[in-house]
C-alpha cells in the first residue's frame, strides 16, 4: 500500500457503501479494460497483418507479431525483425434505459474517444534451432467516459474510467526439426487505473430522490502482475500448419487510493452532516485475476499465393468470480463483489492472397461475451460481437507495411431488468479498429 | 498498386457507412398484455397507504404518487379517480423547517380542501386513512372509535366514503375488473404506534373478518384481486429511530456503566423503571426526550443535552420488547391468513412485509444507495415516520406489479422509480409565516444522530 491517508470513523452507511462500491468498481476497471474491443479483458489487436485476417494467425503468423499470437513461430522467421505498429480503436457506445431505472425514454452516450495501443516486437532467428523474441504491447485497456457526467443517469456507477496496461514479454523458441517448434516465455503486465463517479444520497426527508453530495476519484498505482506462456507450431508440409498457444493467468495485487470531494448542496446543515459522514481519502487493496487463454489454429495453403486459417480461442473467464476488496484501516468495510463471469470463446477465420506486389487479407470473427447479464453495466457493457476484417500488406525490400480495418459490431445487449446496480436498459456499441505496422527485416 | 489503392478506398467507404448508424434510439415500454386479468376498471381498497397519505397528511401531489395511482397508470386503467385534496393537505403536511436544530412541523401551512367532493360516482381509490377490514362491509364504525383503532376524528371517512354506503357498496358500484385489497395495518400497527396501549385485533378475528369480507366481495364481482399484507411494526422509523438507552453526561458523552449505556426510564409496568435494551422509544416521544423526560436525574438528554428530569416516558411512547414481539406475532398470523386467502382464491399476494423487512436489514438498493428505514435519511418514509414516501410507494407498486404478472400472466411494466422518486415528501405550497406548532424540535445532537452518529450502544 502507498502511504496511508488519514482514516477517520466512517459513519454514514450510504456513503460508506458508495465508497466501497467505487473502490470495487475501480478494481473491476482494472480487471476489465474494455468492453468495446474484445469480450472480457483482452485487446487482441496486436499485429496488423494478423488482424487483416480477423486475428486468425496462431498457425500462420509470419512476422514478429508471432511474439503475441504464437511464439513458437519465431523459429520459422529468418534473421532479425523489428516490428513497430499500433491500432486506433474508436468505440461508440450508447444506452437506452428502461423501467424501473433509469426509465424508458432515457438515452445516454459515451464521448467518442480514440485509443492507440502500441505494439513493438523484436524477433531473432539465426538459422539454428533456437530463436528469441521480445515484445511490448498493451494487451488491456479501458476508455469509458459518459457525456454530461453531472447528469448522466448512471453516474453513481461510473462517469469516467481509464485503464492502461503495458506488457513486456520475452520468449525462447526451439525447433528440434523443420516440422516442430515449441516456445515458452514470461511476461510482466504493468497497469494503472483512474475512475470517477458521483456519490448520491437520498434528500433528507425527501420523497426518495437523490442529491449529489460528492465526487470520488480513484487513482491506482502502476502495479505489475506476472505470467508465463507456452506455444507449439507444427508444419508437416507446405500445405498445412498447426499452431497452439497458451497464456497463463496473471494475478495482480493492486493498490488504489480514493479521493473524495464534497459537492455543496446549498443547505448548510445538510452539507455539514454530509461532511461529517463522508470518508476521507484512503487506500485499498484488491486481487485481480486475468484469465488464461488457450488458442489453437489451423492454416491451409490451397495454392501457393493463398493462406486460409481458422482459429479458436478459449478464455477462462470463470476465474473472475469475484473481487475481494480489503480496506486496510477499516476492515469492517471489507467486501467481496460477486461477478460470476463465464468462460468465453472466439472463432476467427481469415485468408490472405499474396500478389506479386502486395497482399490483401480478409476475415471474420465472433467473440462470445463473458459477462453474465447481471454484470452488464455502464462500465462494461459486454456483449457478443462480430468483426469482419480487411487488410493489406506491402513488402518493399527489407520493409513491410501492413494495415487493417475491422469494424466491430457489438450485439445490442439488454440487462433484462437484472443488472446488479439497478441500472437497466440496452447498450449498443460499435467499434472501429484500424491499425498499421511497419516491419524491418535484416 | 492501383488495385491496392482501390482496396483501401473501398474499405474506408464501407467503414464510414457503417459507423454512421451507431447511436441507439430510446426504448419504449412494451405493450401491455393483461394475461387472465382485466385492468380496465381498477379500484383500490385499503388504508392510508393505499390513499397516498404521506408526511402526516393527504394531498394531491402525493395521492398521485400512491401505489394505486401508479398501478392504474401502468395498466392503462380507463379512469382512476381519487378524493383529491388541495395543498397544503389534510392535515397540512409536515415539512422540514430546519435541519439544525431539526424542526419538522406543519407550522405555517394551510389546511387543504377536497376538490372533487361532489363527484357523482365513487372514487376509484377507496383507500381511507384509519380504515380496518371490518369497515369494508359495515358502516357502523365509520363515525365511532372501534378497537383497535383510536380514531379521534372521522375526516377521511367524510371525505372519501361521503356517507354514500359502505366501502363495499361503493367499490361494487364501479363494476371493477381489478381490485387491490390492503387492510390489516391499522389493526396491528395502530396499537404499536400507541405504545401498545390499544389492544390488537386478535389474529383469529382478523382472519374471520378477512375471509367473510372477501367472500362478500367475490359474491358480487368477478374482478381479479391483488392483496397486500402487513408490515412489521419494528420496520418503520416511528418505532426504530430513538434508542432506549444512551443518556449523556454533562460533557455530551454517553455514560457507560459496566460497559453498557444508561437506559431511559419508562412506565411500562405502571411504575417508573429502566427500559430494556430491546424496548422501542417511539417517535412521538421526541418532545419529551428533548426536555429531559425519560432520562435519569444527573444525566442529560441525547437529543438536546437537557438535564434529565427523572420522569418516566409515558407508556404510550414506548413499545416494550414484549409488546413488540406480541404484535409481530399477530402480524405474522395476519399475513398467514392473507397468504392462505390469496392461495385459495387465486389472488396476487403483494409482500409489503418483506419489502420493509429488506429495508430494515440490508436496505433496498436504488441508484447505488441502500435505502433503509432510517428516519429522515433513509429515503423511504415520509416525515411522519410511518407512511412510505413517493419512492416507497413506487417500490410497493413494483412489488405489486411483479406479483400480478406472476399470478395472472400479464406483463405490466415496472414503474419508473426515477420518476416516482421526488426530492420532497411534503410537496405542497411553501410554508408561510405564522403559527408555530412544531411537531419535532430537537437539538443539533439529533442532526448528528440522523447523519450516523448515534449514541454508542
Amino acid at each position: 500500500m502507498r502511504a496511508a491517508g488519514r482514516i477517520t470513523r466512517m459513519t454514514c452507511v450510504n456513503d460508506r457503501l458508495a465508497l466501497r462500491r467505487t473502490l470495487a468498481i475501480a478494481a473491476l476497471v482494472i480487471a476489465v479494460p474494455s468492453a468495446a474491443r474484445a469480450a472480457g479483458y483482452a485487446i487482441y489487436e496486436q499485429g496488423a497483418a494478423v488482424l487483416g485476417m480477423a486475428g486468425a494467425g496462431v498457425a500462420s503468423v509470419s512476422d514478429a507479431s508471432a511474439m503475441f499470437f504464437n511464439p513458437a513461430a519465431l523459429t520459422r522467421l529468418q534473421g532479425s525483425r523489428l516490428l513497430v505498429g499500433g491500432s486506433m480503436l474508436s468505440p461508440v457506445t450508447s444506452f437506452a434505459g428502461m423501467d424501473p431505472y433509469p426509465g424508458y425514454g432515457v438515452t445516454e452516450e459515451m464521448k467518442r474517444q480514440n485509443f492507440f495501443p502500441p505494439t513493438i516486437y523484436y524477433a531473432r532467428h539465426g538459422g539454428g534451432p533456437w530463436a528469441i523474441g521480445a515484445g511490448f504491447n498493451s494487451p488491456y485497456g479501458l476508455g469509458v467516459e459518459w457525456k454530461n457526467p453531472d447528469t448522466f443517469s448512471g453516474r453513481y456507477i461510473v462517469t469516467k474510467g481509464t485503464l492502461r496496461a503495458y506488457d513486456g514479454t520475452a520468449d525462447l523458441a526451439f525447433a528440434p526439426n523443420p516440422e516442430w517448434s515449441v516456445a515458452a516465455g514470461a511476461s510482466a503486465v504493468f497497469t494503472n487505473v483512474e475512475l470517477d463517479r458521483h456519490v448520491l444520497v437520498p434528500a433528507p426527508g425527501g420523497g426518495g430522490g437523490q442529491v449529489d453530495v460528492a465526487k470520488v476519484n480513484l487513482k491506482g498505482d502502476l502495479t505489475a502482475g506476472y505470467g508465463w506462456n507456452a506455444a507449439l507450431s507444427f508444419a508437416p508440409g507446405t500445405a498445412w500448419k498447426l499452431g497452439a498457444a497458451y497464456r497463463g493467468k496473471v494475478v495482480v495485487h493492486l493498490d488504489g487510493r480514493a479521493n473524495v470531494t464534497q459537492i455543496p448542496t446549498g443547505n448548510a446543515a445538510f452539507d455539514a452532516g454530509v461532511a461529517a459522514s463522508l470518508p476521507p481519502s484512503q487506500d485499498v487493496t484488491t486481487v485481480l485475476r486475468f484469465p488464461a487463454v488457450w488458442s489453437a489454429g489451423l492454416a491451409w495453403n490451397p495454392r501457393p499465393p493463398w493462406t486460409v486459417e481458422g482459429d479458436f480461442n478459449f478464455v477462462e473467464w470463470s476465474v473472475f468470480r469475484d473481487l475481494p476488496i480489503r480496506f486496510h484501516q477499516t476492515p469492517s468495510a471489507n467486501e467481496t463483489i460477486v461477478e460470476n463471469y463465464n468462460d468465453s470463446w472466439q472463432v476467427r477465420l481469415g485468408a490472405e492472397h499474396r500478389l506479386p506486389a502486395w497482399a490483401y487479407r480478409f476475415g471474420w470473427y465472433f467473440d462470445k461475451a463473458a459477462a453474465p447479464t447481471s454484470s452488464v453495466s455502464p462500465l462494461l457493457p459486454d456483449a457478443d460481437r462480430n468483426g469482419p476484417s480487411l487488410g493489406i500488406g506491402i513488402p518493399r525490400g527489407r520493409w513491410t507495411v501492413d494495415a487493417y480495418e475491422l469494424p466491430l459490431f457489438v450485439k445490442r445487449r439488454s440487462t433484462a431488468g437484472v443488472n446488479r446496480d439497478g441500472f437497466d436498459g440496452t447498450y449498443k456499441t460499435f467499434v472501429n479498429l484500424a491499425g498499421i505496422s511497419v516491419q524491418l527485416h535484416w | 498498386m492501383k488495385s491496392a489503392r482501390r482496396f483501401v478506398l473501398f474499405a474506408a467507404a464501407a467503414v464510414a457507412l457503417i459507423a454512421g448508424c451507431s447511436k441507439i434510439t430510446a426504448l419504449v415500454a412494451p405493450g401491455l398484455k393483461s394475461g387472465s386479468a382485466d385492468f380496465s376498471v381498477y379500484v383500490a381498497m385499503g388504508t392510508s397507504i393505499s390513499a397516498g397519505f404521506e408526511s402526516g397528511g393527504l394531498v394531491v401531489t402525493h395521492q398521485q404518487r400512491s401505489f394505486p395511482w401508479l398501478f392504474a397508470h401502468q395498466v392503462h386503467a380507463q379512469s382512476f379517480t381519487i378524493p383529491s385534496i388541495s395543498p397544503d393537505g389534510i392535515p397540512p403536511l409536515l415539512q422540514i423547517i430546519s435541519l439544525s436544530p431539526l424542526i419538522v412541523s406543519n407550522a405555517g401551512r394551510v389546511l387543504g380542501a377536497p376538490t372533487n367532493l361532489a363527484q357523482p360516482s365513487a372514487y376509484h381509490d377507496m383507500g381511507i386513512p384509519g380504515a380496518v377490514v371490518f369497515d369494508v362491509a359495515d358502516s357502523s364504525a365509520y363515525h365511532s372509535s372501534p378497537n383497535p383503532v383510536g380514531r379521534t376524528d372521522f375526516t377521511f371517512f367524510n371525505l372519501i366514503q361521503r356517507s354514500r354506503g359502505t366501502i363495499l357498496q361503493q367499490v361494487l358500484s364501479l363494476s371493477p375488473t381489478f381490485i387491490s385489497f390492503e387492510y390489516g395495518a391499522n389493526e396491528a400497527l395502530g396499537p404499536a404506534l400507541a405504545g401498545g396501549t390499544i389492544p390488537v385485533l386478535p389474529a383469529g378475528t382478523f382472519a374471520a373478518l378477512l375471509h367473510g369480507t372477501l367472500d362478500g366481495l367475490q359474491a358480487f364481482t368477478t374482478a381479479k384481486f391483488a392483496i397486500i399484507n402487513v408490515p412489521d411494526a419494528t420496520t418503520i422509523p416511528f418505532v426504530t429511530t430513538f434508542p432506549p438507552a444512551g443518556a449523556l453526561d454533562a460533557t455530551g458523552n454517553v455514560i457507560l456503566v459496566s460497559g453498557y449505556p444508561v437506559p431511559l426510564i419508562g412506565n411500562e409496568t405502571g411504575s417508573p423503571a429502566p427500559l430494556g435494551f430491546g424496548d422501542y422509544v417511539l417517535l412521538s416521544a421526541a418532545e419529551s426526550l428533548a426536555v429531559g423526560t425519560g432520562f435519569p436525574v444527573g444525566t442529560y438528554s441525547y437529543l438536546t443535552g437537557a438535564p434529565g428530569n427523572g420522569r418516566p416516558l409515558p407508556n404510550s411512547m414506548v413499545l416494550s420488547s414484549t409488546e413488540a414481539a406480541a404484535i409481530s406475532s399477530t402480524v405474522n398470523a395476519y399475513n398467514n391468513a392473507i397468504a392462505s386467502e390469496a392461495a385459495a382464491r387465486g389472488l396476487a399476494l403483494v409482500d409489503f412485509h418483506a419489502l420493509l423487512a429488506e429495508a430494515a436489514t440490508t436496505g433496498i438498493r436504488f441508484q447505488g444507495t441502500a435505502y433503509t428505514n432510517a428516519y429522515i435519511t433513509g429515503g423511504l418514509f415520509g416525515l411522519d415516520g410511518v407512511h412510505p414516501n413517493d419512492l416507497g410507494q413506487g417500490l410497493i407498486a413494483n412489488v405489486m406489479i411483479a406479483s400480478v404478472n406472476r399470478t395472472f400472466g400479464s406483463n405490466i411494466p415496472p414503474v419508473n422509480l426515477s420518476a416516482a422518486a421526488t426530492l420532497s415528501s411534503s410537496r405542497a405550497k411553501p410554508a408561510g409565516k405564522g403559527r408555530a406548532l412544531p411537531w419535532l424540535e430537537h437539538g443539533e445532537a439529533f442532526v448528528e444522530q440522523l447523519f450516523g452518529r448515534p449514541p454508542a450502544l
